[in-house]
């Protein structure tokens, strides 16, 4: 689980992602990119990849992430939804 | 092989394109559009030759680049959801690192997308990957350079601009196949040019020197710097006079145009005798009519010799009535020649003008009538010595536009440089085209400042040689 305050951090690296679908970054690359200390964002990516939202490739030692772009992508409009509350 | 870039000019500068297979580098100072081009070249690929690429960036934003590249109505994200485009954000660590493993994350984008054309930016980052050791950074370059070779891509390599006045050559310029340039000059003193020039493309004859380019709605737009507006011209072959020096021909396109003025520009040291008489032995020998103007420094007999050289007999010439001369010194002359020269030494400009009026021309136009066409070579240095600068302004523009009209050509022989700006600015307003030729240094050059198709040639090496017709243009 992410902690709630990390919610923030995890929403900066998905968008930073599906932003940039073809992003191939390491944690120190994806650091200077967000302007996020590297201890901080690891713990997130791991939970980004187990979540199937990111991909890892390349080895441990030096792994790198990838955007897994989902096989479905839908536009959902809340907009009325947000005007009736 | 050649892969076009689809950009405006660029590919007529480049002689079809880029070389398929190739590694240019793009060179500039921030602001130049080095990004834009390369980004262009990649979505002319996909749209208009069916090649599809791919666009590496270490510092920028891809979704900076989608946003950006949408001004010039490039949709990016939907060339990547067809598969014909990737723009790639990595870092120049994880480039290199993929690169070099089989079946990498490089390998497998390039068999993803069947990809023919490639952009990095920018290579810059490369060397830094190894400041300490320059043999370490050369390597990288090396096996960059290796790589894309391997893979067949056509690439573009960005590079932030290295030192104009530097007198070392940063290695990569002799690693890679092209090198472009693009810059920023002042312009007006108000303004900034953007100026593209292709300073090296292997295997390519290329345009050399700098065009002025513009970004404009459309992405990138070159304007030649050697095309102007040109004006209408016939360009069937017949009508085009062969100069008789075959090098010059491909430069004028063919030859000299029928019913043109043209004017060499010769400064004092430069040999322009075997140009004039590779000219006139050509005109000769196709047949025209001739009307030579001579100079102090070129009698008639001087004028024999050398056109023997090239193959004329001009006693023969002359027997044949196919040549007059203007003479404006008292020189003697063989009994044989007395009946094709018109002596005007004695003649004030009043009485001069007079003659050309009412003997020469009329029977230059009845010959004309007879279908024959006639070449005047024109010494203007004799008639500005002669008859003074102010005749030449009063009659100059009078005498070639009657030339003009009547379809005969004109070859003028002048020296700009002697004349003053004026007066050279109003003679190369009265010709359609102006040769020039000078000497600098142990060489002499020869280069079109101004031809009737707007075309201005590159200075060419003008070379002597032991054989007909004695001069070659490099």
């Amino acid at each position: 689980m992410v902690s709630k305050e990390n919610i923030p951090l995890q929403m900066e690296c998905t968008m930073l992602f599906q932003s940039n679908p073809y992003m191939i970054e390491t944690v120190e690359g994806l650091s200077i990119k967000l302007g996020r200390k590297a201890d901080d964002i690891l713990p997130i990516i791991e939970q980004l990849e187990q979540q199937g939202i990111l991909e890892m490739l390349g080895d441990e030692i030096s792994p790198l992430y990838r955007y897994k772009e989902p096989k479905i992508i839908q536009d959902i409009d809340f907009a009325e939804e947000v005007d009736s509350i | 092989m050649q892969s076009a870039t689809g950009i405006n000019g660029l590919d007529i500068i480049l002689g079809g394109g880029l070389p398929t297979g190739s590694a240019i580098i793009v060179e500039g100072a921030p602001g130049t559009g080095k990004t834009t081009l390369g980004i262009q070249y990649l979505y002319n690929g996909i749209q208009q030759y069916n090649e599809n690429g791919i666009f590496i960036t270490f510092e920028e934003f891809p979704d900076q680049i989608y946003t950006d590249m949408k001004r010039f109505g490039w949709d990016l994200q939907a060339l990547e959801r067809n598969n014909q485009l990737r723009v790639i954000s990595l870092s120049p660590e994880t480039l290199i690192q993929q690169m070099r493993e089989t079946d990498g994350l490089f390998e497998t984008l390039i068999k993803e997308i069947d990809c023919r054309r490639i952009v990095i930016d920018s290579i810059s980052l490369l060397k830094f990957l190894n400041r300490d050791s320059e043999i370490k950074g050369r390597e990288i370059l090396y096996t960059l350079r290796n790589i894309l070779r391997k893979f067949k891509l056509t690439s573009l390599l960005i590079q932030e601009q290295s030192d104009l006045n530097a007198e070392h050559v940063p290695f990569e310029h002799f690693i890679f196949d092209g090198l472009i340039r693009l810059s920023l000059k002042e312009h007006l003193q108000l303004f900034r040019q953007r100026t593209m020039e292709v300073l090296k493309m292997r295997g390519s004859s290329i345009l050399e020197g700098e065009h002025i380019y513009r970004i404009t709605e459309e992405g990138i737009y070159v304007v030649l710097a050697s095309r102007t507006v040109a004006d209408i011209q016939d360009s069937e072959s017949e009508l085009r006079l062969k100069t008789g020096i075959q090098s010059l021909d491909d430069i004028l396109g063919g030859g000299l145009d029928r019913g043109n003025i043209y004017m060499l520009d010769t400064n004092s040291k430069a040999n322009y005798r075997n140009i004039i008489t590779s000219i006139l032995a050509e005109r000769i020998k196709a047949g025209d009519q001739l009307l030579t103007i001579l100079s102090s420094i070129q009698s008639i007999e001087e004028l024999a010799a050398l056109l023997k050289l090239h193959q004329v007999d001009l006693n023969k010439v002359i027997e044949e009535k196919k040549m007059y001369f203007i003479e404006h010194y008292n020189r003697p002359l063989p009994e044989s020649w007395r009946n094709s020269v018109f002596h005007v030494n004695d003649l004030d400009n009043e009485k001069y003008n007079h003659f050309l009026k009412y003997e020469l021309y009329p029977k230059i136009h009845s010959d004309l009538k007879n279908e024959k066409n006639w070449f005047i070579y024109y010494d203007l240095n004799a008639i500005i010595n002669e008859r003074g600068t102010d005749y030449v302004l009063r009659h100059f523009a009078t005498e070639t536009a009657s030339a003009r009209s009547k379809g005969m050509t004109v070859l003028v022989l002048c020296n700009f440089k002697e004349v003053g700006n004026n007066v050279a600015s109003f003679l190369e307003r009265s010709c359609n085209g102006v040769l020039k030729t000078w000497v600098d240094g142990s060489y002499q050059y020869l280069q079109i400042t101004k031809a009737s198709n707007g075309d201005i040639s590159k200075p060419y090496l003008l070379e002597n040689m032991q054989d007909f017709p004695y001069i070659r243009l490099i």
